[in-house]
């Protein structure tokens, strides 16, 4: 549990700017008021130095901002591509698709892995959510929502709950935890949990590291992060100027910070307990639709409506390799990595799915297949597959077979045609 | 409740309204809620929180300003270095055995 600043047990309009959201309970000069977090922010910033208008602080902003730039621009002393030109080429990929799940009526949304490696969920504009299982092609639950517009799902990492995000649909800008379970009968929708609620659609969303805390991105511009069991507004982050469209948390057990990238083309890298914004990273041209981490933490991915993809590492606190070509010119709508980091796979509107070298910033293969735009990829979480949800209303799962083993795969099937041709010989003699 | 059809491609403001809808996942039929609702984020603010808003931003420079920082080329060989320690644990590169499915479970197989 992190430290929680308060905990919001009102939901109404702020006393300071009249509007709705969740409100903290404070007490100004003796007197109880309800702010909503970003008015007690702000609170806490007046006053701070007397003396200042407008012009100053405009012109100490431009002053920091280029400072900013500075100090960053000292220590690009090498582009990553110059590093790993050491490194060895990719040899050609064999991934391919190897499964195609249908049943959903419409567009899919969403989709997500559990941490069993073998189920998935997937949400869909037909408003049903359904789970999975890739091996046997199964479809294991199937949940049908009031609201079309879910945008996002996700498992949760210890037990089998399964997370659903209503998007928009008028006032429905909730964030829902169903509790899954094997019996098949059960009405879900019944069990139905309402936990987030913002002001406007809700984006993304994530379980933390326990299953007990949920992390929401939303269309009002702010992530929040929420108790399961409660539903209480434990931290809220300010900062994006426009909507939140995706967050993703950082992978270590120990972690605290997660990245979210907006329409107002920034991504953002916040401390979960204090709900400060830690990093800030302004260099692509439009909306930032994903972001992922590095799989060791230290960097992250975003995919961006610009039709660019672009690597940040958060140590050296700027961007080091942008994965563009001249040939696409369609947005990327969603990305990830492969295990080891060496594969970034991205999502584009013009239905193909481009695997970059992250190291080296050159395309190392293209998918071909959906016959609508990629609305979602994500590898498991061992690595070995890689799902990928269309407008085409199918998943596609797709892995790679190695060529060394195909080698011996075929050498071992001649060896038992050549034995048993040598048998029918020997007898034909005898 | 009227509805609207009309084409649009991207995010337009209506003088100080905006669509609050996702644009990027909604059909083409809009209702009359949808185009005229206040913006949440840039409301039309009096002078004294456009000022806090200034001071949030320049504390905010000063913080970003402040973090540490390392080379790019010490922070892209340890990149480097990480890709290639887990390159062989990676299913994706090196492949599953062909004709094998990678979702039936691990068999062991013991010596006796």
């Amino acid at each position: 549990m992190c430290d929680q600043t308060f905990m919001a047990a009102t939901f109404g309009p702020c006393d300071s700017c009249s509007k709705p959201s969740p409100l903290m309970n404070i007490y100004i000069k003796n007197e109880a008021t309800n702010y909503c977090s970003l008015c007690v922010e702000m609170m806490a910033c007046q006053g701070l130095q007397k003396g200042e208008t407008l012009e100053s602080l405009k012109r100490e902003s431009e002053t920091l901002k280029k400072k900013l730039e500075e100090e960053r621009n000292k220590l690009n002393d090498v582009e990553l591509h110059q590093v790993a030109e050491k490194v060895e080429v990719l040899s050609a990929l064999s991934i391919k698709t190897r499964r195609v799940l249908k049943g959903h009526g419409n567009k899919v949304l969403c989709m997500d892995w559990c941490k069993d490696k073998r189920r998935m969920v997937s949400s869909s504009q037909d408003g049903k959510v359904i789970v999975w299982d890739a091996f046997t092609l199964n479809k294991e639950h199937g949940v049908p929502l009031p609201c079309t517009w879910v945008l996002a799902c996700a498992y949760a990492p210890l037990r089998s709950l399964c997370l659903i995000m209503n998007g928009y649909l008028g006032l429905d800008n909730k964030c829902s935890v169903i509790p899954l379970s094997l019996d098949k009968n059960e009405n879900l929708a019944a069990k139905k949990k309402s936990v987030a609620m913002h002001t406007n659609y809700v984006s993304g969303c994530s379980f933390t590291n326990s299953d007990m805390q949920l992390l929401t991105s939303s269309g009002d511009g702010t992530c929040a992060l929420w108790d399961v069991e409660s539903g209480q507004l434990l931290q809220s982050f300010h900062g994006h100027t426009a909507d939140v469209l995706s967050l993703d948390l950082a992978p270590s057990e120990t972690g605290n910070t997660f990245v979210s990238g907006g329409c107002d083309m920034k991504a953002n890298v916040w401390d979960m307990r204090s709900g400060q914004n830690i990093q800030s990273f302004e260099s692509h041209e439009s909306d930032i639709n994903c972001v992922k981490y590095y799989p060791s933490g230290d960097a992250f991915a975003s995919a961006s409506d610009d039709a660019t993809c672009r690597f940040y590492d958060l140590r050296a606190d700027r961007e080091v390799a942008v994965y563009q070509k001249d040939s696409i010119i369609f947005g990327a709508s969603t990305c990830d990595f492969s295990l080891s980091g060496r594969l970034l796979f991205a999502g584009y509107n013009d239905y193909t799915i481009n695997v970059w070298d992250v190291l080296k910033g050159t395309r190392a293969t293209i998918l071909f297949g959906h016959e609508n735009r990629v609305s979602r990829v994500r590898v498991s979480p061992d690595g070995t597959a890689l799902g990928s949800a269309s407008w085409d209303s199918t998943l596609r799962v797709s892995w790679s077979f190695s060529t060394g083993s195909n080698y011996i795969f075929r050498f071992i099937k001649l060896l038992f045609w050549v034995n048993s041709r040598l048998v029918l010989e020997f007898t034909v003699a005898f | 409740m009227t509805t609207v059809f009309f084409e649009y491609t991207s995010t337009f403001n209506l003088g100080e309204w905006s669509l609050n809808s996702p644009l990027k996942y909604s059909s083409k039929r809009l209702f009359y809620e949808d185009i005229f609702s206040p913006k949440t984020i840039t409301n039309n603010m009096t002078s004294n929180s456009n000022l806090s808003n200034m001071r949030r931003l320049v504390e905010q420079l000063k913080l970003e300003a402040s973090v540490e920082r390392i080379k790019v080329s010490q922070a892209a060989a340890e990149l480097q270095q990480y890709c290639l320690q887990n390159a062989g644990k990676d299913a994706l590169l090196v492949g599953v055995p062909t004709g094998s499915n990678p979702f039936r479970e691990p068999r062991s197989c013991a010596i006796v």
